[in-house]
Order: C-alpha cells, then structure tokens, then sequence
C-alpha cells in the first residue's frame, strides 16, 4: 500500500483529505509543521509528499530543499493559485508536479496517482535497463538516472529527467506538449497550465540555451518542442 | 536656460555681480574728475605764475630778444618749453610754437581762466593768463612733458576678467550649494517611484542644517511611511488570499466526500454547489488582482519580450476551450513584436478580454483576434455575439458592471475580467476600448507602447 505524507498547517484539511484519500487504497499520514513535515519525509519511507507552500515555522520551499538534500521522494506542491512564482521556484528546486489551492479533489488524487505510475516505472528501469542515451553533449544514464553534460554532472529532478529522455530519444523529431504532459506528468495538458513548458525552462537553463549554433531545444509554436538533432 | 536652476541661481548671481561692478566702475570714471586735475594743476598753475610774471616783464622792459632767452634758459633747466602770446594770440618770443597752442591760448582769453591742452601722447600744454604790470593781456603756454592719459583700455579689461574669474568662481559654488541637495533629492524621489520603498537621503546630507536638510529628513520620513503601509498592504493582500482560499479548499474536498454519499437526488444540487465554490475562488482571484493594481503595490518591472509568442499561447489555450463549445480562435500576426512590459500582467488582461470574447461569440463562429506591431502594439479582439448597447460600452471596464445580469451571471462571467485588463494595460501606459462591429459583435482594440528605444525594436 503506497504510504502519502502531507505536510500542511490547515488541520481541518488534512483530516478531510484523507477522508478522502483512504477509501481509495492509501495509507496516509499528516504532519503540520514544516520542521516536523521534513524529518519524517526523511525518516519515512512515503511513496509521495503533498507538501503545502504556505507553512507556518519553516516554510514550504525550504521544506522542500531539506527533503530534496536525501532524498527523492517525490513531492507534490500545493500552491496559491494565481502565483506563478511560487510554480516556478518550487519546480526549480525538485518539486514533481504542482496543484493550486483550492483544488478539486479529483484532480489532486489523479495527480498523486500519475506520479506514482512514474516513479513506480521508473524504478522498475532502473532495474531493467541499464543504457545510456546520448545525443551532442549530453548523456543521460536511464540506469543510475544521472545526466551528464559536456563530462560534467547536471543536477535535474525526476520529471526534468523523464522529460530530457522523452526528448533525446525523439531528438530532431517534434514532440507535442499532449505527449509530454502524458508521459511525465501522467495527465494531458489543460488549458493555462504551464508546468511543462516551465521544466522545459529549467531544462534550458540547466543545459544551457544553444547547442553550438541551434537552440538546444526549439519551441514548435502551437505544437509542441523538438530536441536538436546532432 | 528655463529648465536649470543650477543655471539661472549661476547667471542671476553673476550679473548682479557684475552689475554692480561695472557700474560703480562707470559712475565712478563719468563722475570723478581727472586725477591728475588738482594736485597737478595746482602745481603748475604755480610754477607757471612765476614764470608768466617774470616773462611778461622782461618782453616789456626788454623785448623780444630777451624773452627768447629767458625761455631759453628755462627750457635748459626744467625741460619746459613755454610761449608767450599776446592778447592778438601772436607768438612774442619768436619761436615755433606746437600746433594746438594758439587754439588753447585762445580758449583761456575766452574763459578768462587756466587751461589744459588736448589729451594726447606727451607733450600736452598748460595755459595761463596773465596780466602784466602794465595791465596788457598775455597767454603763457607751457609744453608739459607728461602724459596725460586716461588708463588704457587694456587695464580695464584686465581687471574685468579678474572679476569675472572671482565672480564666477564664488556664483558657481554658492549654484552648487543650492541645487546638489536638489539633485540629490530627485534621485531618492526616483528610487521610490521606481518601487524601492527603501531609499532615503537625509544621510547623505550630512551636517547640513539648512531648510533643503530639513526638506530632506521630512522626505525620508515620508519614505519610512509609505514603506511601511504598502508593506503592510502586501502582507494584508497575501493573508487575505490564504485566509479566504483555505475554506474553499475545505469546501471542495468535503463536497466531494457529499457527491460519493450522496444519493442520486442530491446530484444537481451538488453540482450547483461546486460551480458557485469555483465562482467563488474565480472571484477572489480576480479581486485580489484588481486590488493589487490599484494599489500598485507589485512595483511594476517590466522586461523585454515578444507580444506575439504571449497572444499566441493565450490564443491556443483559449481554441482549446473554444472548440469544447464548437467554437473556435483565429490569430494573425506579423512574424514577432517586441515590446518591454510585465510579462504576467499583460497575460492576464489578454487572456480576460480573449476568453471574454470566447464567451460571447454566437456558436459555430471564431473570435478573430488580430496583432498589429509598429509605432504601438494594437491587439483587436473581435467576436460575433450579440454586442454591447452603444451607451454602455465604456462602462464595459469597470469593475462588477454587467450588461445584462442574468444572462452574465449565468455564463460564469465574474465581473472583474475586463476592469483588471483595463487596470493593467493603463498601467503599461497603454488603452483598451470596446466597439460595435456593424455586422455584428463587439470588437476590443487594446494599444500598449512598445516601450523600446529605436535600436532594440525589431
């Protein structure tokens, strides 16, 4: 049974997600404060966090990094709606996926659940495949899930992983953001919702915009991205 | 000069300076006698008695012969030359005489008195009557061998410039010392407008005590005020948003747990329940957002971006939506368009008014949303719905104005779309207006300033 952490202040929430949430197979537990939320990220041995951003005590983010410094569990956001800021940093530090609140409950155990048939497959690569995948000056380990660029080692979470390897093996091909979505983050897109092209921002700057003279990965208005084909 | 009161405190001070020196200079030189008058003068008027007595006797008693060596031996021991001419301005020693003495002898038997001769290089001449012993009339005319000048024009300039040079020196600091704290001022003024609430100046005053000191602390306690109030804005604005969202998210997690318990009756209901849960959310979104451009309280940064990669996103999410409801978004634009704004403000009133748009446009028709990049960006959204009465269509843009109330409210319309595009593109110095199209519909034409300078624009 997949054991879920949140970690949010708002006691009356908490109970009702997981009112929700138990009924559906999942084993769940509750912590309030940040400092408390981290440590038994850490401890635990949780299949996924729902992590709230606005944290009396130690906030959100820096919850995150703590986790984020041990560990890879993955870690769902739930952030205000309307602040892309908030978005963007928490998927810059290693957050999987983001919700705004207030959510449709639907949709957060649809989330939780893409990430876990994630995670749950990437494992099992991890297991099966050992290769390496290359393409110019990049080079991605789908065994030790580790990327490399130009030799040295890039630091990308799990989703910016699934994505780049999504690209390399389509390089010089266009990928729509439907499949992407799909892919690695387990639901299709929906209208207004940046998180793929916000990775894939990531993903740029981690990797560095060019590709010698080309852009490393172009934008395919109204389509989707395509990798640079060496 | 009108824009510099560097300049005009500098050019007023210097021509008072200067005003006063050159006139009391002129008046000075118009009024004041020749120096070398009196004390001279009298000198020689003097010396020159003397010798007209004793000429005049020795021409009478002894002749002309006489008198040449009198003169002779004058001439010998003080270096003067002298004349004697008699009241018929004839010359009695019978020597060359300088050309300008028999006009001046002349002038002293007119004016009965002393004269001088013309102003000139040396020798200049003296005059003096005389009346002999015997009672006739005579001229003495005495050749002087001193210049009788007045200061060369060259010294005055001299001491002109010194003045200028001193005058200048001292309007120049006291220009400085009333306009640097000025300056001064302005920048700190800039800093705030420009968003950072932190600047202060008084320190950089110093020890100075005068009223422009005293402008400056007022200036930095107003500073400490207005940080501190638009401060404690944010923080309201940012609890007010955590603060109303949490019931809403408890709201929505228990309303599902209704729906999975809830019999089949109670379906509708629910349904209805959680449309007005998300008109809720829409709305405080929308009124925070409101809120947070009337007040200015996000200090606007602006970066460099393309316009048409922005519109063209919002449009595609926008045909997504449209073609759930058989309708659909057509997009032209030119190739790109730079233009220096906040990203994310510009998105939202553009999304606003193009799913407004989407909205309202009668089924099976497309919004046409159009892009015209040159002096000024000029997005025109047009849609084929039913329009907007003539008389209302400025009011289109004010908050929570409806046209028709029960068809918006039902369409899920909140109110606050539009006025938040207007707040925002006002904000980047631009308008939004809205129009009937004669066939049919309302057209929106928004105009925002690029906001480059001629190098950056593409």
């Amino acid at each position: 049974m997949d054991q879920i952490l949140i970690i949010d202040d708002d006691v009356a929430l908490c109970e009702l997600v997981t009112e929700y949430l138990e009924p559906l197979g999942f084993e769940i537990q509750a912590v309030n404060r940040g400092d408390q939320g981290a440590e038994t990220a850490l401890a635990g041995n949780f299949s996924i966090v729902v992590l709230d951003v606005m944290l009396p005590g130690l906030n959100g983010f820096e919850v995150l990094r703590r986790i984020r410094a041990e560990s890879k569990v993955p870690v769902l956001m739930l952030t205000a709606r309307g602040d892309d800021v908030d978005r963007i940093v928490g998927l810059e530090i290693g957050a999987d996926d983001y919700l705004p609140k207030p959510f449709n409950p639907r949709e957060l155990v649809a989330r939780i659940r893409a990430i876990l048939r994630r995670s749950q497959t990437d494992d099992a690569r991890e297991h099966n495949q050992a290769g390496t995948l290359t393409a110019g000056d990049v080079e991605l380990d789908t065994a030790t899930r580790v990327v490399r660029r130009a030799g040295q080692v890039v630091e990308v979470t799990a989703v910016e992983f699934d994505l780049l390897e999504k690209l390399l093996r389509a390089a010089g091909r266009i990928i729509t953001r439907e499949e992407l979505s799909k892919a690695v983050l387990g639901r299709s897109t929906s209208p207004f919702d940046r998180s793929i092209d916000m990775h894939i921002s990531n993903l740029r700057k981690k990797l560095g915009h060019q590709l010698g003279e080309i852009e490393r990965i172009k934008t395919v208005r109204g389509v989707g991205y395509i990798y640079a084909a060496t | 000069m009108g824009r510099s009161l560097f300049l005009k405190i500098f050019l007023w001070f210097g021509a008072a300076l200067l005003t006063v020196v050159v006139g009391t200079f002129l008046i000075g030189e118009l009024l004041r006698p020749d120096p070398f008058h009196e004390p001279m003068r009298r000198q020689f008027d003097a010396a020159l008695s003397g010798y007209a007595q004793k000429a005049t006797e020795i021409y009478e008693r002894d002749g002309q012969k006489a008198l040449a060596d009198y003169f002779d031996g004058i001439e010998r021991e003080s270096h003067t030359r002298i004349f004697l001419f008699d009241n018929q301005l004839r010359e009695l020693a019978g020597r060359k005489v300088p050309s300008a003495a028999p006009e001046l002898a002349r002038q002293v038997l007119q004016r009965h008195g002393p004269e001088f001769g013309p102003h000139g290089p040396p020798p200049g001449l003296m005059a003096q009557p005389v009346t002999s012993q015997s009672g006739a009339q005579y001229v003495l005319v005495a050749e002087i061998m001193i210049e009788r000048r007045s200061p060369p024009l060259w010294d005055h300039l001299l001491h002109l410039l010194a003045i200028i040079l001193v005058a200048g020196l001292f309007c120049y600091w006291l220009a400085r010392y009333l306009t640097a704290p000025v300056t001064k001022l302005r920048a700190a003024t800039q800093e705030i407008a420009r968003g950072n609430l932190s600047a202060r100046v008084a320190p950089a005053f110093g020890n100075r005590r005068d009223e422009l000191a005293a402008l400056a602390t007022d200036f930095d306690q107003m500073a400490e005020q207005i940080e501190t109030l638009v401060n404690g804005q944010r923080r309201l604005l940012g609890d007010i948003s955590h603060e109303l969202r949490s019931p809403l998210a408890r709201l929505n997690v228990a309303l599902e747990l209704a729906r999975q318990r809830a019999g089949a009756d109670a379906a509708t209901a629910l349904q209805r329940i959680e449309r007005e849960a998300e008109m809720l959310n829409e709305m405080i979104g929308q009124l925070l957002a409101l809120t947070r451009l009337e007040t200015h309280t996000d200090a606007i940064e602006k970066s460099s971006f393309d316009l048409v990669q922005l519109v063209r996103e919002i449009v595609d999410d926008a045909e997504y939506e449209a073609r759930n409801r058989n309708r659909s978004v057509k997009f032209e634009s030119p190739e790109s368009c730079n233009i220096l704004g906040n990203e994310q403000l510009l998105r939202r009133a553009i999304e606003n008014v193009v799913r407004n748009a989407v909205q309202y446009t009668a089924e099976a028709t497309a919004v046409e949303v159009k892009l015209e990049c040159a002096e000024q960006a000029v997005i025109t959204v047009r849609d084929h719905g039913p329009g907007v009465p003539a008389e209302t269509l400025d009011k289109l843009f004010r908050p929570f104005y409806r046209v028709d109330e029960a068809r918006d409210r039902n369409s899920g319309g909140t109110g606050l779309g539009l006025a938040i595009a207007e707040r925002a593109v006002r904000l980047h110095g631009g308008t939004v207006e809205a129009a009937n199209v004669a066939t049919g519909g309302l057209v929106v034409t928004i105009i925002l300033p690029l906001g480059q300078t001629a190098d950056s624009k593409q």
